[in-house]
């Protein structure tokens, strides 16, 4: 039991961690399920540190062949850094384990809320046989070798009985127009 | 001249369970007809069986037997067969009276 509880302050700790900047920047107001976790994390970049960088370009010029290379690479560490969210950097607002808790039970009880007055239109039943009373009756019915045999059998000698068909023209199947 | 097709039209509604048989062109047009079936489901049968011989359009490259699937449509007491074999459809209205011993 011991354990447990040790593993569950340690879950809880990363986990207030991971929460920590959410606060930061919005002190004054009610943290709630839209909160972000790292406030404006931009700002936080070592890409304020970009003169390093620069700094560190100029030093190594005398390698570099061209100025538009060089130009070029500096432009791409910059790029990086801006990219960059340096989390451990950022200030750390500690979330109390009863908070931590608390908020658990308001969101999964939003969220809850939320479900119930959802309106699901993936729940309507689906099938062909949807509206028939008794379907279960007529999917059970088997299919006779029987009629198929039969149908077989009858297909069969009804397509010799149809080519046999032919016309027996007593008169003339041409008759002549009386044109004057 | 149609002697032959009357005569397996006779024949098969001699059949046991088999109330009425009917033949239907490939326009859907009645070729002859014996027994209790109406004249005018000729053009519906044609119609059911070519659109079940669309539903596995690939199985009938594999085996041509697909390409003539036999349909059984159970209503109540009574079911209707309908096959089409090329030009012709035929429609067989048979009635529940025993169970067929199914072989």
């Amino acid at each position: 039991m011991e354990y447990v509880h040790s593993v569950w302050n340690y879950i809880a700790s990363v986990c207030s961690c991971l929460h920590c900047a959410e606060d930061v920047g919005a002190q004054n107001i009610e943290p709630n399920e839209r909160t972000h976790l790292l406030v404006d994390p931009v700002n936080h970049s070592p890409a304020l540190r970009r003169s390093n960088s620069d700094g560190l370009s100029n030093d190594y010029s005398h390698s570099l062949p061209k100025k538009d290379d060089q130009t070029a690479l500096s432009r791409l560490v910059q790029n990086t850094a801006i990219n960059m969210i340096n989390v451990g950097a950022m200030d750390c607002h500690s979330l109390e384990h009863q908070e931590y808790t608390d908020r658990i039970k308001t969101y999964s009880q939003r969220l809850h809320e939320l479900w119930n007055n959802v309106q699901h239109p993936n729940i309507t039943r689906k099938g062909l046989l949807k509206d028939v009373p008794s379907h279960q009756f007529y999917i059970t019915k088997p299919i006779y070798a029987k009629d198929t045999l039969q149908m077989k059998l009858f297909i069969e000698k009804a397509l010799i009985g149809v080519n046999q068909i032919q016309i027996d023209h007593k008169e003339a199947v041409v008759v002549p127009f009386q044109i004057p | 001249m149609e002697t032959q097709l009357e005569k397996v039209l006779s024949d098969i509604v001699t059949q046991p369970d088999t109330v009425g048989a009917l033949l239907a062109n490939r326009q859907g047009l009645c070729l002859g007809v014996k027994g209790d079936i109406n004249p005018n489901v000729s053009g519906i049968g044609m119609a059911i069986s070519d659109q079940v011989a669309g539903l596995e359009p690939r199985n009938a490259v594999a085996q041509p037997e697909a390409r003539h699937p036999t349909i059984c449509l159970y209503s109540g007491n009574r079911r209707c067969v309908i096959q089409r074999n090329g030009e012709i459809t035929g429609v067989i209205y048979k009635q529940h009276t025993s169970a067929p011993t199914s072989d």
